[in-house]
């Protein structure tokens, strides 16, 4: 109903180009009679901004949340408190379609957060085990540093400008004429906001969060690394003017982090042979890259069809994934293989998403923009797309080898009722990816005009895209033992970098920061506490003494008079 | 006689939209009636023969009745509030010492009349989770609604001398009610003494404070009306600003005054960790309100950045404590201390939106930090250890208390939909500009606290069992009503912080947003970011 | 001025005498009838006696060519030692006192101390004290307290006479001209000190037995404590009054003295093993802050001086008096439970002497702090405020063992042998009335202070 619903505003809303606006006011309030008049009076309201993009990532989010719930009818038959699982689903549904349709950033904070709260319910879904509580504690600790960065960038916005509106914060006047508001204050809002969408997004170094969690109901880990991605690159749209305007800086921060990303995301994709580890890596590289090309001139509207591209492919990746590390018993490529055969359905779903994900920057790249790092997109597409297609080759072809108590002939593809969800999304996902080449697309999902491209462009970028893939088949299929040996080795090298990574942290940051803390607590204030206690004990002890036979009266008697004399002859009219 | 009831009667006004149910009720004394109600109570209680302990059941129940008539009457209060009426409202004015200049003046402002309203909810929670108590239960309710008429009084109260005299009377019968029904006989004196020492020492401090400010504002009184805009030097705003802000410190358990908390709130019996993290704390967070902010401005201005650092170190600092303890109540008076910091960092944002936040934060920090105090000490007391590496996996065996021990961590840290949220958003949306550093340090603070929560629920409720631990018994209704009292107004305070209304109208509730503005909206004028200059820009 | 107003003295000597006819030899039957109904007949007479003052000592005048004054001071002195000893006299359980015992003495020593109220010559001032306070200390049954006094009344007697030499005269009219404009001086600095000194050494002595542990009856302690520390106060706040002139001599000197006292009476409070010693010390250190009081040597500070003393004396009769014989670590555990009216009257005096509240003492020592802060004495403001945080330790230690301490808790005997299972209802009574005066206390702070205040300036100008 909610999909329907959104595709019948968006065919009322086809024509026209200016967002269609409603509020309803959450608060209102006059806090100042007296000062700037843009601080005299605050209010937050639940404003709809339905512009074509709005309804694209709302749309988005309602295929996604409608397939997955299909799937987990299914692929989690075997999960406790369904009621719960779908009611988190679609509380991270709406949450993820009031950040698309939000017009005042705190508003948008607001949806933002609610989604929060819904993906940690959903990837707390699962409780009595390690990993399941390990899932919960990564699922919301780290992921609460991008809202708290978020909240503290439109604090920061509104502590200058007085306005949370996104229209009133994208006019030129406000952000270059505002009174004790200049480069600083965007330069600083566009890094939080940075750091907000990295961290939700899952880009590394943000992607543990979404590693440590794929222990949680699959249709909950796809909906998150589906969603999170999407509403990361919508928020650095929306705050395009804020970079704009904040000068160079802001700019090279999004750019050389979203590169350094994607580039780290890419290599990590290629060491282990853990086919979803792999899956999550690539998406992430992938992510990384849209936000990367968001900023570029003349780019915004291709970077957006990319992401929700990526928004389809993604989770498409990471079920059919999880589909086969399920049916084969194992999550290691090694022990995978022959799935095209025994699993047709899954494999080429989850052939079509990778390649999704492989070309969905293609026509980004092949907008001609007169940017420079053409190249380094280039190497990563590539880069991305050699390794997520890794994944499939090794899975879905190679002989699948019998293994102690499992037979590879009892290995059967997924119920059909999970078919079409893996359809809509991976093959969907490829859709949009190449919908990106188009134009009208693009026009319709920012607005304006948008680059017109030349075919022999489309064609040599969309081939780059398809290098990545291509090596990969061709490498899979004929050296497939030093594929595994070679990414299993770079797996093992990484298990001990991060290990060694982690014993130093404990060692060098955690044990002596806690250990300094414990010191002061314990030692510290608990010792002094109890001193001050012994000392007045003791005081009182030598003070309660006195009662007794005639050292009561010498003490006192003694005390006054010491002290009367003291301070008597001390007096300044004694001085006198 | 006549003048007397003449001069209680709140002065009505118009209020441009009427709330439904608004001007309906007139009520004299309605501030008395709600600060000595329970005390006359109490005085019944200590009075009514008990022969063999028959009538335990009575000294809970009616001290449950008489909580909720409290509460009924702040609520009339807070609906009656005429939110576009400056300064106090249901004043009563009567010469005390006059000799001395001190006059028994109560009078709720917007920001009064919503602690008020969460004082009574917590007390009444506060209550209904002392239900389990059987030894000594007349001593224990009278002494119990004397500490709720404390907390009420201080808040009511116009005159320092009332004010001090109500702050100071919190605080014993607090320590023999945790010294008498102490979880752990071994420490629970120990713990009564660390609050009589801290709080006593506050105590001490903020009548040094008041007798300084009312010996150099000259005038020979104590009234607020008066004191408050005595427009003293700022040397001595300053001094006087610091004692206030200790004062306050003990009670919020500002670091490193935080000793007490640690202590007490982990060895208090559910009911009293109540009560102290959701009114007795607060009380140091409206203190800085009340005299600080707006007696202070001078002061207040030059002690802001100070201040809110002080709320960004013990942000962090309780936060990192609690990552560090393995004691599941510990670990709830961590996180009890941290909605504090937020009103705090509001107080010393010094815009009128901070202000406004910082009063929020009073209602909803001390609801949710009464839920998180209150869930840990059920979780301890139900699972029979307060280790968290022996507790785990209680989220299958305890679904209710589950879901209310993740609405606690969510609210603690504030999260959407929580009271605390719309309190986090106002506080730091107005103390950027004045204390950048301080509002990044408070944030970080609640991101380690955002970490301790995330373990806390990690370790008890969504990790797996342990074989080893005693079996988790069920949790009583009325510990769980008492809890989930705490979680529907914390929600409640986050969905709709300006009221529900029917067809644009306020239905029964003005909004506690919109009471509080009434009241920080005038003393925060002065606050107010400065106009730009002339052709500036 | 009619004599008229002379009538409560003249009862206070009637019953006095009275109670000498008690120790005549009677049929057991008539003993018994004595013994029950004596003890009440004297708190009858002395709330009489309160009465008539309250209604005729309204008047202001003098008598006796100016000897004796009738002021508000008078009537507020006078008033709190009727109502101290009525509460001392109820408060004690007759039925382990012996009579008439210390009855007469307790009466005569509240007579001296009324008489040193209404002097209007520093050597009668000096001679009513004495009497008040030789008697209370002859109520503690030992030769050390009397010793112990008297030492410290002829200090006292030492500075009076040199204020008459200085004023060529002993009326506190002249005394107060004659030291209006006097330079600080050390050779008149001195004297004062010693003179006040020595005052509030008898003052804060009174309830800590004038240094005694001699095992006197609860009620002789009582008398001790609030009759002694009435007629030094009274004596201390006139002559004080009288010296208000060359504060700049004496009153530093006097609020660091007191300062001192506040806080070494609330350390002694926190671990005083003995409940009997953790009142007297909380009583001593109550009237410390009296003597700050004194040193702030301006109305206000003296009228909450006055208005404390009156709590205190109140307080600290009642609490010395209903301990009886319960002493030691623990014997306070399971009170509670088995005289609720008498515990509960402990405790409040308790925490009343402490300065908890909102009871009378806090109201007192409020009004001393703030005057002391308007005299400028910061430091010595500060110093006693940490001795009644200290005090109000002890006195949460008092209500803890009162009320939470089981029986069982403790090593303790769970009562003294000669206490009864049940008190007398008279007892019963008396406990709950003593209680609701302390309460009462607090509750009409507003004319008690008032007439405080206007007793104070009294004290100052002399009419």
């Amino acid at each position: 109903m909610e999909l329907a619903d959104i595709l019948l505003v968006g065919w009322a809303r086809y024509r026209q180009a200016t967002p269609y606006r409603l509020a309803y006011q959450w608060m209102n309030l006059a806090v100042s009679f007296e000062g700037a008049t843009q601080f005299q009076a605050f209010g937050i309201d639940i404003s709809l901004r339905v512009d074509h993009l709005a309804l694209a990532v709302a749309a988005a989010a309602a295929v996604l949340g409608l397939a997955l719930t299909v799937w987990h009818r299914q692929g989690g038959r075997g999960e406790a408190g369904p009621a719960r699982f779908h009611a988190s689903l679609l509380l991270a549904v709406l949450g993820s379609v009031g950040v698309a349709v939000s017009g005042d950033l705190a508003a948008l904070t607001a949806w933002w957060g609610l989604a929060g709260v819904a993906t940690y319910l959903l990837l707390a879904h699962r409780f009595g085990t390690e990993a399941a509580g390990r899932a919960s504690r990564l699922g919301l600790a780290l992921p609460f540093l991008g809202d708290l960065a978020l909240l503290c960038a439109v604090a920061v916005l509104y502590s200058r400008f007085g306005a949370n509106d996104i229209d009133r914060l994208s006019q030129v006047t406000v952000l270059t004429k505002t009174y004790d508001a200049g480069l600083k204050t965007l330069g600083v809002a566009a890094v939080l906001f940075t750091i907000a969408a990295f961290v939700r997004g899952g880009l590394f170094p943000f992607t543990r969060w979404q590693l440590g969690t794929l222990e949680a109901p699959p249709a909950a880990v796809a909906l998150v690394q589906g969603l999170w991605p999407l509403l990361g690159a919508l928020l650095i749209y929306r705050a395009l003017p804020i970079f704009y305007f904040g000068g160079p800086q802001p700019w090279r921060v999004l750019a050389y982090a979203a590169a350094a990303s994607a580039a780290a995301s890419g290599l990590l994709a290629l060491a282990g042979n853990d086919l979803r580890r792999l899956v999550v890596w690539g998406g992430s590289a992938v992510s990384a890259l849209t936000l990367l090309a968001i900023g570029q001139p003349d780019a915004a509207g291709t970077s957006l069809a990319a992401a929700l591209a990526i928004t389809m492919a993604r989770p498409a990746a990471l079920l059919c994934a999880w589909a086969l590390a399920a049916a084969m018993r194992s999550g290691d490529l090694a022990d995978m293989g022959g799935a095209l055969r025994r699993m047709r359905v899954t494999s080429v779903s989850l052939a079509a998403a990778c390649l999704a994900l492989s070309v969905a920057l293609a026509p980004k790249a092949a907008a001609r923009a007169g940017w420079q790092s053409v190249w380094f997109l280039g190497a990563a597409m590539a880069l991305a797309g050699f390794a997520l297609t890794r994944g499939y080759v090794l899975a879905a072809h190679g002989e699948l080898r019998r293994r102690r108590a499992f037979e590879p002939a009892r290995v059967r593809d997924v119920a059909p009722v999970m078919w079409w969800p893996a359809w809509l999304l991976g093959f969907g996902g490829l859709l949009l990816a190449l919908a990106g080449f188009l134009t009208p697309w693009v026009a319709f999902l920012v607005g304006g005009r948008q680059p017109s491209y030349v075919v022999r462009t489309d064609v040599l970028w969309l081939g780059v895209g398809l290098a990545g893939p291509v090596l990969a088949l061709l490498a899979g299929l004929a050296v497939r033992p030093l594929a595994l040996r070679l990414a299993e080795q770079g797996g093992r090298g990484l298990a001990i970098g991060s290990a060694a990574a982690v014993v130093a942290y404990e060692r060098f940051v955690r044990a002596p920061g806690l250990g300094l803390l414990e010191a002061f607590e314990q030692r510290g204030l608990r010792a002094g506490e109890g001193a001050l206690g012994t000392a007045l004990g003791r005081a009182a002890g030598w003070a309660g003494r006195p009662v007794g036979p005639g050292t009561a009266l010498g003490l006192v008697a003694l005390a006054v008079a010491v002290a009367a004399l003291a301070a008597g002859l001390l007096a300044p009219g004694i001085y006198r | 006689m006549t003048s007397l009831w003449l001069l209680a009667i709140p002065t009505p006004s118009a209020t441009p939209i009427p709330v439904f149910g608004s001007g309906v009720i007139g009520f004299s004394f309605l501030l008395s009636t709600i600060v000595w109600a329970p005390v006359a109570w109490a005085l019944v209680l200590a009075t009514v023969p008990n022969p063999r302990g028959r009538y335990d059941r009575f000294f809970y129940g009616s001290s449950f009745w008489v909580t909720l008539g409290v509460l009924g009457l702040a609520f009339f209060g807070y609906i009656q509030f005429q939110a576009f009426t400056v300064g106090p409202q249901f004043e009563e004015k009567l010469p005390w010492l006059p000799a001395y200049g001190i006059t028994y003046h109560l009078g709720a402002d917007g920001v009064s009349t919503l602690v008020l309203l969460a004082n009574g909810i917590v007390t009444l929670a506060a209550i209904l989770a002392s239900s389990g108590i059987r030894t000594r239960v007349r001593e224990y309710y009278v002494l119990l609604l004397l500490a709720e008429a404390a907390v009420n009084g201080l808040v009511c109260a116009r005159d320092l001398f009332v004010l001090t005299l109500f702050w100071a009377a919190a605080t014993v019968p607090l320590v023999l009610l945790v010294t008498g029904w102490g979880v752990q006989p071994v420490r629970r004196r120990a713990a009564g003494l660390r609050l009589l020492g801290y709080w006593g020492a506050g105590s001490l401090v903020l009548l040094l404070a008041v007798l300084l400010l009312a010996a150099t504002a000259g005038g020979n009184t104590f009234d607020l009306d008066y004191l408050g805009k005595a427009g003293l030097a700022s040397r001595v705003q300053v001094v006087v600003g610091i004692l206030v802000v200790i004062a306050a410190g003990s009670r919020l358990a500002l670091w490193p005054l935080h000793g007490w908390a640690r202590e007490i709130l982990a060895e208090a019996p559910a009911g009293i960790a109540i009560l102290v993290a959701g009114a007795g704390m607060r009380s140091g967070g409206y203190l800085l309100f009340r005299l600080l902010d707006a007696s202070l401005h001078d002061g207040t201005r030059l002690l802001a950045p100070i201040l809110a650092m002080l709320a960004g170190a013990t942000a962090i600092w309780c936060g990192l404590a609690a990552l560090r303890t393995r004691d599941v109540r510990i670990l709830g008076a961590y996180l009890a201390v941290v909605p504090g910091c937020v009103t705090v960092l509001g107080a010393a944002g010094v815009t009128p939106l901070s202000l406004d936040g910082a009063a929020y934060s009073l209602f909803g920090g001390a609801v949710a930090a009464a839920l998180v105090v209150g869930a840990c000490a059920v979780v301890a007391e139900r699972a029979l250890t307060r280790d968290l590496g022996l507790l785990g996996g209680l989220a299958g065996r305890l679904p209710r208390l589950s879901w209310l021990l993740v609405l606690a961590g969510v609210g603690v840290i504030g999260m959407p939909l929580t009271g605390t949220f719309v309190a986090e958003l106002l506080v730091f949306f107005g103390s950027f500009k004045i204390s950048f550093i301080g509002a990044f340090a408070t944030a970080a603070g609640l991101l380690v606290a955002g970490a301790a929560v995330a373990r806390m629920l990690q370790r008890i409720l969504f990790g797996a069992p342990n074989p080893d631990a005693p079996a988790a018994t069920d949790v009583p209704l009325t510990e769980t009503w008492a809890l989930a009292l705490l979680a529907g107004t914390l929600i409640y305070l986050g969905v709709v912080p300006g009221g529900p209304k029917v067809a644009g109208i306020p239905f029964l509730d003005p909004g506690a947003i919109n009471v509080v503005n009434a009241s920080v909206a005038d003393l925060a004028s002065t606050y107010a970011p400065p106009a730009p200059p002339v052709g500036g820009g | 001025m009619t004599t008229l107003v002379l009538a409560p003295e003249a009862l206070l000597v009637a019953t006095g005498g009275a109670t000498l006819l008690m120790s005549g030899r009677f049929r057991a039957r008539t003993r018994a009838r004595v013994q029950r109904w004596g003890p009440r007949a004297v708190v009858a007479a002395l709330l009489a006696a309160l009465g008539l003052e309250l209604w005729l000592g309204a008047q202001v005048g003098t008598l006796f060519a100016g000897g004796f004054a009738q002021d508000r001071f008078a009537l507020f002195a006078k008033a709190a030692v009727l109502l101290a000893l009525a509460a001392g006299v109820a408060a004690a359980d007759w039925d382990l006192e012996r009579l008439p015992g210390w009855l007469p003495a307790a009466l005569l020593g509240g007579f001296g101390a009324m008489v040193a109220a209404s002097s209007t010559d520093l050597f009668a001032v000096w001679a009513g004290a004495a009497l008040g306070i030789a008697a209370a200390a002859s109520t503690l049954g030992a030769v050390r307290p009397v010793a112990v006094a008297g030492a410290l009344l002829m200090l006292v007697a030492l500075c009076l006479a040199y204020l008459h030499a200085t004023a060529g005269g002993s009326s506190l009219d002249l005394a107060r001209s004659a030291l209006g404009e006097a330079p600080a001086t050390l050779p008149l600095a001195l004297p004062l000190l010693i003179g006040l000194g020595g005052l509030a050494a008898l003052l804060v002595l009174a309830p800590l037995g004038f240094g005694t542990t001699a095992e006197a009856s609860p009620f002789g302690r009582g008398v001790a404590a609030g009759v002694g520390a009435a007629g030094a106060g009274v004596a201390l706040l006139k002559v004080g009054g009288v010296l208000a002139g060359a504060a700049t001599a004496w009153a530093p000197g006097l609020a660091a003295g007191a300062a001192g006292l506040v806080l070494l009476g609330g350390l002694g409070a926190v671990v005083a093993p003995r409940p009997r010693t953790t009142i007297s010390l909380l009583a001593a250190s109550q009237l410390g802050w009296v003597v700050a009081a004194v040193a702030t040597h301006e109305q206000a500070g003296l009228g909450a001086g006055l208005f404390l003393l009156g709590s205190t004396v109140v307080a600290a009769v009642a609490a010395t008096t209903l301990l009886r014989d319960l002493d030691g670590e623990g014997a306070l555990a399971g009170l509670g439970a088995r005289e609720p009216g008498r515990a509960a009257a402990l405790v409040v005096a308790a925490l009343s002497l402490a300065a908890v509240p909102p009871l009378g003492g806090f109201f007192g020592v409020f009004l001393v702090s703030s005057s002391l802060a308007g005299a400028g004495f910061w430091w010595a403001l500060t110093l006693a405020l940490l001795g009644s945080l200290l005090a109000a330790a002890g006195a949460a230690r008092i209500a803890f063992a009162a009320f939470l301490l089981e029986e069982e808790d403790t090593r303790a005997p769970a009562r003294a042998p000669s206490t009864r299972v049940l008190p007398s209802t008279f007892t019963g009574a008396a406990a709950v009335a003593v209680t609701l005066v302390l309460i009462g206390y607090s509750l009409f702070a507003n004319p008690i202070s008032g007439l405080a205040y206007q007793a104070a300036s009294a004290l100052l100008t002399g009419h």
